[in-house]
């Protein structure tokens, strides 16, 4: 599995994601993915546009960061999964709690709504 | 592909994308639509990666076997490993989380096979876990390979 990523000028940081997030691909991603997400105060949106696949371990790992952000009173947001993906995401009810944006404006601004709050 | 077909697997994390690539190669000739090919690939991913993390108390590969069984319309497969005996169909609610704070991050695969899969049946034999799970197609390739006696008539709902 592959991760990018860019910090735009607004102050958000994209992640994008390529491959499966299975427990390989979730393996592979995920010392760098915490690196990105935990150490510090981020406004995460993570791109899963050329995510085909992913399971239960993905999920988790994406929970995980997305716990760890709040800690550090950032934020993270879901962008553009595709509809298999938008299957796990809903059976799991995680698209419950973490805003699934379908384009990037639209992302920016949900991930950007509670920065000036805190 | 009229009847069964089945392979044995060596239970390690390195073995779970042979699963899918052969359990996709099965479905195609088997003329299943694509959306209960991943259901099937999402949930037999889901019980082996289980199977391998949390089955066993040693750490050598036990073997996992996986057949494949096409019906008049959808899939049947069964996956039966040596592990301790540990019932998938067993009622498990996911806990409801208002906040991402709340929200578990184990016990998601569990409940995802018993999203996706339209029956659970699970039995132990020969001190063994036999997990089936049946996966009600919506649609069928018009060349694909037919057994009617094979169907399934009762399903759980979602």
């Amino acid at each position: 599995m592959e991760l990018t990523y860019a910090d735009l000028e607004n102050g958000v940081r994209k992640i994008d994601l390529k491959g499966r997030f299975d427990i390989e691909g979730a393996s592979s991603i995920d010392l760098k993915f915490t690196a990105l997400a935990a150490t510090r105060r981020a406004f995460l949106v993570i791109d899963l546009t050329l995510v085909d696949f992913i399971a239960s371990l993905g999920v988790a790992t994406l929970v995980r960061s997305a716990k760890a952000a709040r800690l550090r009173k950032g934020n993270l947001v879901l962008l553009n999964p595709q509809p298999n993906v938008a299957k796990v995401l809903a059976a799991t009810r995680i698209d419950q709690v973490l805003p699934v944006c379908a384009n990037l404006d639209e992302a920016c601004a949900c991930v950007l709504a509670d920065a000036q709050l805190t | 592909m009229d009847g069964p077909t089945s392979r044995v697997f060596e239970g390690t994390i390195g073995e779970l994308r042979r699963m899918s690539e052969w359990l996709q190669g099965v479905a195609a000739a088997a003329g299943l639509d694509s959306d209960t090919a991943w259901q099937a690939e999402l949930c037999l991913n889901e019980a082996s990666s289980n199977i391998i993390l949390y089955g066993h108390d040693d750490t050598a590969p036990h073997p996992i076997t996986v057949e494949i069984q096409p019906l008049e319309r959808g899939v049947r497969m069964t996956i039966t490993d040596d592990g301790r005996p540990f019932n998938p169909a067993e009622p498990r609610d996911l806990p409801v989380a208002r906040t991402i704070e709340d929200t578990p991050v184990g016990g998601l695969g569990l409940h995802l096979i018993r999203s996706f899969a339209s029956e659970i049946r699970y039995h132990r034999e020969a001190n063994r876990n036999v997990l089936v799970l049946t996966f009600a197609a919506t649609r069928m390739r018009a060349d694909a390979s037919i057994r009617p006696e094979d169907d399934v008539t009762t399903f759980h709902p979602h």
